[in-house]
């Protein structure tokens, strides 16, 4: 129990040095929304070696922490969204056992910027925020393959008998 | 499970073709030239003003200052913004109708609109 703690502490660690880089770099396509998404990294390479559990638990923190630190009210409301209906998504295509790590990834990214549009939307009562949705769409799909191919590759290497 | 297979083949041709869709459909999009610019501050419609006419607005909340909007030859985009990040300032110049800039942390869209009612509604509560 001890060494997971701490094994998930690191993790947490991890996806909150992610947050804080990611802040760092100037991402801007023109829309509301669109991150860099490095802590879906840590997340959905947590979802690989431990499991949905963990890695619900250390998104969750994550976002709380990270809102904390770094950000507002609103924010943790945007981030919770979009990385609960991501990991939600990736959990359930990985149960399937059908698809790959990197195809999980780019549906996880989708889903992550589909569920902070929707949660806009809400916020501030307008429609036309839907608007964004191609560019949206295309952008977490991007971002989604990307951040996979960079969790396959540590995958591959970083095998899981190191893990707890 | 280190290799794709045909499933993976299949979500990703799916995905790759609702992107194609998606922005043809953004980008092909025609675009009406509209009159009126419509701002909204959390959901409720604060004021319109005509895009014929230069203007700066300050939108406010409560005499605070929130954003400022500048409508100029025909265009209207976000001069300046007390919120962290400025997006609203990125987001360009709007003239078209149903282009819009918003400021998520003040609340704030600015719509492009016509003088007779919009064909979208907001979202009820």
């Amino acid at each position: 129990m001890k060494k997971k703690v701490g094994f998930l502490g690191v993790f947490l660690a991890l996806a909150l040095i992610c947050s804080y880089v990611e802040s760092l770099i100037p991402f801007y396509f023109g829309v509301p929304g669109m991150k860099l998404g490095l802590t879906n990294i840590v997340i959905l390479l947590l979802l690989y070696y431990s499991g949905t559990k963990e890695a619900f638990a250390i998104s969750i923190s994550r976002v709380l922490l990270a809102g904390f630190m770094f950000g507002n009210a609103f924010s943790i409301l945007y981030s919770l969204a979009g990385g609960l209906l991501s990991l939600l998504i990736m959990a359930l295509l990985k149960k399937t056992k059908r698809f790959h790590m990197i195809t999980i990834s780019v549906c996880g990214g989708i889903f992550h910027n589909l569920g902070q549009i929707m949660v806009a939307v809400f916020v501030v009562e307008n429609a036309y925020l839907f608007a964004y949705f191609p560019l949206l769409f295309v952008g977490g799909a991007v971002t989604g393959l990307l951040i996979g191919l960079i969790a396959n590759e540590i995958y591959k290497r970083i095998k899981k008998q190191y893990t707890v | 499970m280190k290799k794709m297979n045909r499933w993976d083949g299949v979500l990703l041709g799916v995905i790759l073709l609702l992107a194609i869709v998606s922005l043809l459909t953004y980008f092909l999009w025609p675009k009406k030239s509209a009159d009126t610019v419509e701002i909204s501050i959390d959901g409720n419609i604060w004021n319109t003003f005509s895009l014929d006419e230069n203007r700066e607005v300050s939108i406010q909340v409560n005499d605070n200052v929130t954003n400022i909007l500048v409508i100029e030859n025909g265009e209207a985009y976000m001069k300046d913004a007390a919120c962290p990040d400025h997006l609203c300032m990125k987001q360009g110049k709007i003239s078209h109708d149903g282009e819009s800039i918003v400021c998520l942390p003040n609340k704030v869209v600015v719509v492009v609109t016509s003088e007779q009612a919009s064909e979208f509604d907001s979202i009820a509560k």
